[in-house]
């Protein structure tokens, strides 16, 4: 008897033993994967932050950083996906609305995203004067 | 006298303990494994990021994290986009880059301005001293060189230094050729102040080779390069050719009686950029760097060609019609040109066009 006690103690420390071991072991792979789940986010919003400084100072754009042509984004609205693809990678969309309600918009897709606003200055090519607007960049998840 | 017990309890614990430790080490190992995959992949993403912020800013930086953590990353394009990729993950880069070297780099951006329109991209080398000899010493030649030294950056104050010379037969001006001047190194701004020294100075063919480091990049301006024996890179201004590691490439300096284009330099800086070097792919990286910018600046080229040309129709005016209409010609010309250099000859064009229409009031600079 004293001997079958003493396997069991035995059988049972170890047993113990392996169900932390295991409970470590998942606990540290849970945080692997809740970390990795946070640098994807990081990645996502890195990227719509560099999407948006890239776009509020390309010369195709804009007349200077942050300040919009309504002419070029007029152009701009007209053009397939494909060329500003080639100058902004993929899975992305820019809204420029103006203060009056007119809206500029490129890559639109029916798709969940994330999004980031800025205000910005739209310049008027015609009446040469500036208003205050809106940009809008997302990232298609 | 060890009972049957006390064997069994030896026995069972030896066995669970070595159980035990190899599935500890076995996690211990993969854990180990997608930690160094997390910091590599941070440190991708910082060099992404500082590439975009020197693309952004026009600012040169130094990056020095490849240094400290050695990554075996490379760059291949694929999708049209250059990727920046490691075993543990991979990075797009939207801004065009160029790089040369797995260690301490610095970033510096390079513009080809046109008024209406700008093409930018960023180069990334490491401590490099690139060495010329004017074996063709016309004042042309120089002025090649000075387009050259100006697409580097002036790194007296960085930690990475570009540094410049000559060669002449045996003898090598690159540590000494600038004398007096910051930390007495050839760095850009010091190197173009002597430039005109070399003026009227007859050049032999470069001999100093063993006093070259790998640090070191041998540039020839001739109108005598040899495809076979020579060494680094050759460039024969008045054949439009060059040469480097047995490949010829294409090199454009504008059509005869024309001023020399700026983009003269992009056929040249992305082989002074990738060089001799190997991909993993073992292509030249110098001919993969070619390739890729070539391609980045003419799909460039052409839509913002195309984009302009639009706008016009949206923007002209009876005033500025006379100004607009040579403007849309040349533009459209651009965009459905297939010649790179009949593209690079309109973009000269267009950028006295664009000069017109910024002095007659029709456009902004």
């Amino acid at each position: 008897m004293k001997g079958q006690a003493a396997i069991m103690e035995k059988i049972f420390t170890v047993f113990f033993m392996v169900i932390v071991l295991i409970a470590l072991i998942i606990f540290l792979g849970v945080w692997n994967v809740l970390q990795i789940n946070v640098e994807g986010q990081e990645v996502v919003n890195e990227r719509a932050m560099s999407l948006m400084k890239l776009i509020s100072t390309h010369p195709l754009l804009v007349k200077e950083a942050s300040m919009f042509d309504d002419s070029k984004l007029e152009v701009a609205e007209g053009m397939p996906c494909e060329g500003f693809e080639k100058l902004f990678g993929k899975r992305w969309y820019a809204e420029i609305s103006d203060i009056d309600g007119t809206k500029w918009s490129m890559c639109i897709l029916n798709e969940k995203n994330a999004s980031y606003d800025i205000p910005v200055n739209i310049y008027h090519k015609d009446t040469e004067k500036v208003t205050i607007g809106k940009l809008k960049v997302g990232i298609y998840l | 006298m060890i009972s049957i017990l006390q064997v069994f309890k030896i026995i069972f614990s030896l066995i669970a303990s070595f159980l035990i430790l190899i599935m500890l080490m076995q996690y211990l190992g993969a854990y180990d494994l997608g930690q160094t995959g997390n910091i590599n992949a941070k440190i991708m993403n910082n060099f992404a990021g500082t590439v975009t912020d020197v693309y952004l800013t026009g600012n040169p930086a130094d990056f020095g994290e490849f240094e400290e953590k050695k990554i075996n990353y490379f760059f291949h394009t694929e999708d049209e986009t250059l990727r920046l990729k490691s075993s543990a993950s991979k990075y797009y880069v939207y801004a065009p880059f160029l790089v040369s070297s797995e260690e301490q780099v610095i970033l510096h951006r390079v513009d080809y301005d046109y008024g209406w329109w700008k093409f930018s991209f960023v180069e990334a080398l490491p401590e490099t001293t690139f060495v010329f000899t004017l074996e063709d010493n016309s004042a042309e030649s120089r002025e090649l060189v000075r387009d050259i030294v100006n697409s580097f950056p002036h790194t007296l104050y960085f930690d990475t230094p570009i540094l410049f010379g000559f060669c002449d037969g045996y003898d090598l001006l690159d540590a000494d050729f600038c004398g007096g001047s910051g930390d007495n190194r050839c760095h850009r701004d010091y190197f173009l102040n002597n430039l005109s020294v070399v003026g009227g100075v007859s050049f032999s063919k470069c001999s100093a080779q063993n006093k070259m480091g790998t640090r070191h990049r041998l540039i020839t301006i001739s109108n005598n390069c040899n495809p076979t024996y020579n060494t680094g890179l050759c460039i024969d201004r008045l054949a439009q050719k060059m040469y480097l590691a047995g490949n010829t490439y294409d090199y454009y300096n504008g059509a005869a009686g024309v001023s020399m284009p700026k983009a003269r330099t992009l056929d040249i800086l992305p082989l002074l950029i990738g060089w001799e070097d190997e991909t993993l792919l073992n292509e030249n990286l110098g001919d993969d760097y070619y390739k890729y910018l070539d391609e980045k600046f003419v799909e460039q080229a052409q839509f913002a060609a195309q984009l302009g040309s639009e706008r016009i129709d949206i923007i002209t005016t009876s005033g500025c019609n006379t100004f607009f209409s040579p403007m849309e010609i040349i533009l459209d010309s651009i965009s459905t040109a297939s010649d790179r250099y009949d593209i690079i000859s309109y973009l000269e064009q267009s950028k006295n066009q664009h000069k017109t229409l910024v002095l007659n009031g029709c456009d902004y600079q």
